[in-house]
């Protein structure tokens, strides 16, 4: 079964209309989502977790309906975005009270992410910054390894050391040739180089699908394709 | 193995990737037999997509330096050091008829460019 497979999809949300007829991820592959801000990158990542449910179409992860099977489904997919609502805290118990409801959550790699992502468990959410807070976001989202990643905004308020970091973690995330990866980012110098696929949309429609490659050309950027 | 790439260069990754690993084993570091990391792993390591390594490998093996077996991995081949020597020769070869085409369209003549050549070989 395809990590995700969306086959007609239509969403509407008032004048805008997400239309998407056809897309599919492989397993193992980072794809990046790329497009201007509106252009339907979060309201196509809330659909396939089933936040939002589809006007007409099917949306399936893992074979499995996001809406009709919300829980099965959120056990194999994350979803990071920038306004992820997170309990005030401190960062250590917040992660303590959350990882009970994950099955598959790995304590040896929290661990690890605290470290990599210099996490301070005596921290009260409140009072963490822009970037501290999209930090502890990615360790919540990578901690309990899901098997489709989501991300949506992962480098916002990020220093260059910690951007580095955490293409790291997402490239770490595709060892495992079974997880896969879709992230959206304004940073199209950090997707062409983690990507193995790129997703252009434009006013809810996919302008450009491809293998990075070719979708960006060769001697050129990707910023500057999208320029 | 130490590999590093950059976006400013303008060379696509892919190519930097394959160029490091092509010095390493024509200088020696990676002698005849040496297991080359996993595409996955090497990916995690230089920051790049899994994509980009598995495009590198691809050159390196058609040009003769690795051979990848299966489900075991990629290795340095055993005619590594004479299949980048004949890969040079090639190289030394386009940048030659490179010049001269350069040098035919600048209306440079025949006689000329043989004493240039000739010149060339006698500066040490």
């Amino acid at each position: 079964m395809k990590p995700l497979s969306i086959r007609d999809l239509k969403v509407r949300r008032g004048a805008f209309e997400l239309d998407i007829p056809n897309l599919d991820l492989e397993p193992g592959t980072i794809v990046g989502l790329v497009g201007r801000n509106g252009a339907g990158k979060t309201t196509l990542l809330e659909a396939v977790v089933g936040l939002l449910a589809p006007d007409s179409g099917t949306v399936r992860t893992f074979g499995l309906d996001p809406v009709a099977d919300p829980v099965a489904v959120r056990r194999r997919v994350c979803l990071m975005t920038d306004d992820m609502p997170l309990f005030n805290l401190k960062v250590g118990e917040l992660m303590r009270a959350l990882a009970p409801f994950y099955p598959t959550w790995d304590t040896e790699l929290t661990a690890r992410l605290f470290q990599v992502f210099e996490l301070d468990a005596g921290r009260k959410i409140a009072t963490l910054s822009k970037g501290e807070n999209t930090r502890v976001r990615l360790a919540l989202s990578l901690a309990w390894r899901p098997e489709l990643v989501l991300l949506d905004e992962p480098a916002t308020g990020l220093d260059v050391p910690s951007r580095r970091r955490m293409l790291a973690e997402v490239l770490e995330v595709v060892k495992d040739a079974t997880r896969t990866v879709f992230v959206s980012s304004h940073d199209a110098a950090d997707l062409e180089r983690i990507c193995d696929r790129i997703v252009i949309v434009e006013r809810g429609k996919v302008v450009a699908d491809g293998p990075t490659l070719e979708v960006v050309g060769e001697g050129r950027t990707l910023e500057e394709r999208l320029a | 193995m130490k590999l590093t790439v950059s976006q400013a260069s303008g060379v696509p990754f892919y190519r930097q990737v394959e160029d490091q690993i092509a010095d390493q084993i024509r200088a020696g570091h990676l002698p005849p037999g040496t297991a080359l990391p996993s595409v996955r792993q090497l990916a995690a390591d230089v920051l790049v997509s899994v994509i980009t390594i598995k495009k590198a490998y691809e050159n390196l093996e058609a040009a003769g330096l690795v051979v990848s077996h299966q489900g075991r991995g990629t290795f340095v081949a055993d005619t590594a050091v004479k299949a980048s020597r004949a890969a040079l020769v090639r190289e030394i070869n386009d940048e030659l008829t490179a010049t001269v085409r350069r040098a035919q369209a600048l209306g440079v003549d025949a006689s000329t460019l043989r004493a240039a050549f000739e010149r060339a070989l006698e500066d040490k």
